[in-house]
């Protein structure tokens, strides 16, 4: 398992003992700004990851690219030993690379358990001529089903199972999404900003899940603006600026490392804020008021 | 009022809405409405060019058997086969773009076909505008009723060969209708749903979002060619000017206000839509001729414009009083105010 990641050089772009994910020469413009330029990437297979950077910096922009959504300018990839350079967003997501969205998707007007039993993979009555016959899917749409049913249960969410998810909270929303993915039986999941905008009772829970995720060998990489969260839970945490990798390694070096705070805590403040980033600090805002009357 | 109104023929009035609410206009724009909720209601196509699809299925029936001497049910199958060849020539180069670009080339897509159609140069194929008339005979002949004999009672009374049509319509309605039903308590069903609520969701999950919305615009588009193959088999001929394009308006509108991705939605749109503009229209002359409505105001001629007013007034205080349409979930509605 990722223990041995404590000794490894802390440098951008060091080969990891066993990646499962290899990224060379990544580029993507959108006119004249470069979002992402990352020289070389590997990720631990196993371990959680936790990509950084101020806001802009091109995380988002690097998960598009990785997962298909959007197509680099030029770059390599190479996911479990394949090279995937051409491949879909589906087709990455049926090889067990499976992503989460910023801005989180729900399917509104499915209910939650239907938009568990959507991830699941290899479903017989997903083909048009043997959806017409529901003996051929019935027995498997029962397990899948089950599956869904124990998951739902594990992120506490088996409650709400027939309401429309977008009736839910939009930090429920975020539970969904991620316990949706793990339908897919993923190897690696990839969280954009899981904890944005969710309040603080339940951003522990999703802590946890990341956790848990670890602990059933599936390797995490996930999006966070909180150094605090950052440390709590990963293994190696990768730095991102202006597209660039500029730091990587063990939570703790990259807390007193002081290029990344020059870079992180510079933009942070100066940066406007977009949407999301200010529904994350109103949300932050907000947890801090509560935790000040409790006290 | 009895006294007012004595002049007016109710039971004729009804009789005619009753007949106008099942028989062969409503009977298509039934079919090009399911066709339109597998696009629209199911997997959340903007398709504004259904009339395109009807033509083709028209065309491609009606060409086999005047060009190629097909039989009727090889006939069929080419219809299909032409709304089909029409669904990827629309979707292949627009569905892995934003979905205003099917939209844009639907409406544009139908009005050429039907140009196309009507042109002199196609005129040794298409016969241009004067369409396809020798086509019925090979149909007819598998019609086991006799067209000089009355069918059906009360109200719903038809010749043979309009009986024929009848049945055959209405035995296409409810097989589509239970095919619509099955599939989207499928797990084929869950697909489109979720790719009409959020595309790269259902992506991000491992569905190609582009194969699963090209089935839904084929198998839309075949039965909505089946509309207009009854089309064409009721009315014996196939009319190149009569696919134009508000026509795919009226089909949306059936499919809006019985209510969008519900099943029965667009049979019991097309005939409450019927049913009403006949008997508005039959009404309205009545008054007319019985004096009831001045000349001076509105005359006979003016009826028929008028009913469309109306239809579409109505229409307007659906909107706002059940914007989900008659059958629809407002509970679903609400959802997409967030
Ligand atoms: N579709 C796009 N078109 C143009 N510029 C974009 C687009 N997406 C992202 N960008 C730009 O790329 C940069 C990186 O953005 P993003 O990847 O969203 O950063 P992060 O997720 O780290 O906040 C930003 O400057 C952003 O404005
Ligand atoms: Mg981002």
């Amino acid at each position: 398992m990722p223990t041995d990641l404590e000794h490894l050089p802390r440098e951008p772009g060091v080969p990891k003992p066993d990646p499962i994910l290899v990224v060379d020469n990544m580029r993507k413009r959108f006119g004249g700004i470069v979002a992402v330029d990352v020289d070389h990437l590997e990720i631990q297979r196993g371990a959680i990851t936790a990509l950084i950077g101020p806001n802009g910096a091109g995380k988002t922009t690097f998960f598009n690219v990785l997962t298909g959504f959007d197509k680099p300018d030029e770059g390599h990839k190479v996911f479990d030993g394949e090279t995937i350079d051409r491949a879909r967003p589906h087709r990455l997501a049926q090889k067990g690379m499976v992503r989460t969205f910023q801005l989180t998707k729900a399917l509104t007007k499915l209910a939650v358990i239907e938009n568990m039993k959507l991830g699941a993979k290899d479903q017989k009555g997903e083909n048009f001529a043997r959806s017409l016959i529901t003996p051929i899917w019935k027995k498997q749409e029962k397990e899948i089903e089950q599956r869904a049913d124990v998951l739902l249960e594990k992120f506490q969410m088996d409650q709400m199972r027939d309401e429309y998810a977008g009736a839910i909270s939009g930090g429920q929303r975020k539970l969904l999404e991620m316990s949706r993915s793990l339908m897919t039986d993923p190897k690696l999941v990839m969280l954009d900003e899981p904890m944005a905008g969710v309040n603080p009772a339940l951003k522990q829970k999703l802590l946890d899940h990341v956790r848990g995720l670890k602990d059933q060998g599936i390797t995490v990489v996930f999006v966070e603006h909180d150094m605090d969260v950052v440390q709590g839970i990963s293994d190696w945490v990768v730095v991102m600026a202006e597209g660039a990798i500029i730091a990587e390694g063990p939570p703790r070096s990259i807390a007193e490392n002081k290029k990344v705070i020059d870079a992180y805590l510079g933009a942070h403040h100066d940066a406007p804020l977009d949407l999301d980033q200010e529904q994350a600090f109103l949300a932050e805002d907000m947890a801090e008021e509560q935790e000040t009357e409790e006290q | 009022m009895p006294g007012v109104f004595g002049a007016i023929d109710w039971l004729f009035i009804f009789e005619q809405t009753l007949n106008e609410a099942v028989d062969l206009n409503a009977i298509v724009f039934a079919l090009a409405a399911i066709g339109l909720n597998v696009h629209f209601g199911y997997a959340g196509l903007l398709n504004f060019g259904q009339v395109g699809f009807v033509a083709a299925g028209a065309y491609g029936m009606g060409l086999a058997v005047t060009l190629w001497g097909l039989n009727p049910f090889l006939a069929v199958v080419v219809g299909m086969i032409f709304a089909t060849i029409f669904a990827l020539f629309l979707g292949i180069p627009t569905l892995r773009l934003r979905a205003d670009y099917l939209a844009i080339v639907t409406i544009a897509s139908a009005e050429i076909l039907r140009l196309v159609a009507r042109s002199t140069a196609m005129r040794n194929i298409t016969r241009g505008p004067e369409g396809l008339n020798e086509f019925v005979g090979p149909f007819r002949e598998l019609s086991p009723f006799n067209p000089s004999v009355s069918y059906g009672f009360g109200p719903f009374t038809w010749r043979g060969n309009q009986f024929f049509t009848v049945v055959v319509g209405w035995t296409l309605i409810f097989f589509f209708v239970f095919l619509v039903w099955q599939l989207m308590r499928s797990p084929w069903g869950r697909v489109v749903k979720a790719i009409r609520e959020d595309e790269d969701a259902a992506r991000a999950l491992g569905k190609s979002a582009y194969w699963y919305k090209l089935q839904a615009l084929i198998l839309g588009g075949i039965i909505g060619g089946f509309g207009g193959m009854m089309l064409a088999l009721g009315n014996a001929t196939v009319q190149p000017d009569f696919f134009v394009a508000p026509l795919t308006f009226f089909f949306w509108l059936v499919l809006i206000l019985g209510g969008a991705g519900r099943v029965w939605a667009p049979v019991l749109g097309s005939v409450i839509f019927w049913g009403l503009i006949t008997f508005i229209q039959n009404l309205g002359r009545q008054l007319v001729d019985a004096g009831l409505i001045p000349t001076s105001i509105m005359d006979t001629s003016q009826v028929d414009q008028i009913r469309f007013w109306i239809v579409g007034a109505a229409l307007a205080l659906l909107m706002i009083f059940r914007p989900q349409g008659i059958l629809g979930s407002k509970e679903e509605m609400a959802l997409d105010a967030h």
